[in-house]
């Protein structure tokens, strides 16, 4: 059960979420930040199928939830897991969606899969602790967080950082349920009608939520899972060549599609490989490299100087800071 | 807590963080200069970028987690609890005690001057500097 405390916290960034769950063994999947709700629905146009949404925000205190919490025997079906550790409620928000999505792109791999076997009777307690104990999640979330320079005892407890709380949104079985691992169980948000998108009904229950964080200034962030956009893209493509040779010959507009779509899939390509490099960015140790720029600075005699301006510049921070 | 702290930078110092001030355009420049940047090359993040070792450090400086590494630095520095992680870079022992002190600016100084003197010793100090961790 010790060890079960060592997690890290990590970023919420599509690109850490995306790395993340490659980690996991899932494939199919990734992740996008939703930048802005505020042109309705519309902003799903370039995601879907959308599996899951995972709401990040600044935890403030417990708030009565908005409706009842599910306590039945569709927490059968419906995998929700208590969090036990306060860091890894990313991990377990990710973790929760992608056990609950049943969408034929989504590939859990075998370690999730025999996670969820394994746990699925449990209750949401027992789930969790499960979810804690696991070798495979904690060592994919630990390999995201930033390497720290050095153990020393921070004097300043750390701040804000510590009270964000991710949460997410998901369609099961014909219902919206958000799924809280500080709560008793998923809360129920009612019905999908037959032939609805889910996303229209999880939209104004964002809205609703981000209006409220935004007029008390609470920070807040939404990320999208969606299905992975380099094989969807890959698939257009084979569709549309199988079309060419069924007709024999091929349109103008076939071939404009498919240099489209040969244009985004570069796109991703880069992403991707950014995404890596920002984890290596984030795992690298600075020490060697900011030793050697010291001395470096030292020896041009710019050092001295350096830190006069910027304690200068600290100094006319905090005259600013006792004036408000 | 650290000796003397008060008596050496004293309760009025602002607290310096290096995130920002180590990624100022004239730091920027300085550490881009080919024979500086061919110093720092080895220690960048492995990116697999096949960019020049200039742009590299270039955005290395500008990274945010390169900010997150330096701003740690920092603190640990003030905290008087770096002098054991930097004598392991085979500094003078002038500045591994000035970095005890957790006075920045007093390390700062003691840097320069050995650096001025010695910058032979510097030198040679630059090869171990990738000894003290390995990658986990």
């Amino acid at each position: 059960m010790e060890s079960a405390g060592d997690w890290c916290l990590i970023e919420s960034d599509p690109g850490v979420f995306t790395q993340l769950i490659k980690t996991f063994g899932v494939k199919g999947v990734q992740v996008e930040e939703m930048w802005s709700m505020d042109e309705g629905e519309g902003v799903f146009d370039n995601l879907r199928p959308v599996h899951g949404l995972i709401f990040l925000f600044k935890y403030l205190q417990h708030e009565e939830p908005p409706h009842p919490v599910v306590t039945d025997n569709r927490l059968e079906t419906i995998y929700f897991a208590k969090q036990v550790i306060n860091n890894a409620c990313a991990t377990q928000a990710v973790v929760s969606l992608l056990l609950n999505c049943s969408h034929p792109d989504v590939d859990l791999g075998p370690e999730l899969t025999k996670l969820k076997e394994f746990s699925m009777s449990f209750d949401p307690r027992m789930r969790g602790l499960t979810l804690s104990n696991s070798q495979t999640i904690r060592t994919a979330h630990n390999s995201m967080s930033n390497q720290t320079l050095f153990e020393f005892d921070q004097k300043a407890p750390t701040k804000e950082e510590d009270a964000y709380h991710f949460i997410g949104y998901i369609p099961i079985n014909g219902r919206l349920y958000e799924l809280d691992g500080l709560r008793e169980g998923p809360i129920d948000h009612g019905p999908i009608s037959p032939g609805q998108d889910w996303l229209n009904v999880v939209h104004p229950i964002i809205m609703k939520r981000i209006n409220v964080y935004t007029e008390g200034e609470i920070h807040f962030n939404l990320m999208a899972l969606i299905s992975d956009r380099k094989m969807l893209y890959e698939r257009q493509i084979q569709e549309l060549m199988r079309e060419t040779q069924i007709l024999g010959m091929e349109t103008d507009d076939t071939e404009k599609e498919i240099r489209r779509l040969r244009m985004l899939i570069e796109y991703e390509d880069a992403k991707m490989l950014r995404y890596q490099q920002e984890m290596a960015r984030r795992r690298h140790n600075y020490l060697p490299f900011i030793i050697t720029l010291l001395k470096i600075l030292a020896e041009e005699k710019k050092l001295l100087p350096l830190y006069e301006k910027a304690k200068e510049r600290a100094l006319k921070k905090g005259q600013k800071k006792v004036r408000v | 807590p650290p000796e003397g702290e008060g008596a050496v930078s004293g309760s009025a110092a602002p607290r310096v963080d290096l995130g920002a001030a180590l990624s100022a355009p004239e730091v920027v420049s300085t550490a881009s200069e080919p024979p500086n940047a061919q110093r720092l090359a080895p220690h960048l993040p492995p990116t697999s970028a096949t960019a020049a070792a200039q742009d590299d450090v270039r955005t290395t400086l500008l990274s945010p987690q390169f900010a997150q590494a330096a701003n740690q630095f920092s603190s640990a520095l003030t905290s008087g609890q770096m002098a054991p992680v930097i004598s392991q870079f085979g500094l003078p022992t002038d500045v591994t005690s000035a970095a005890n002190t957790g006075d920045m600016q007093a390390f700062f100084k003691a840097l320069e001057s050995a650096s001025g003197s010695e910058s032979s010793r510097s030198l040679e100090g630059d090869k171990k500097k990738d000894k003290p961790q390995d990658d986990k």
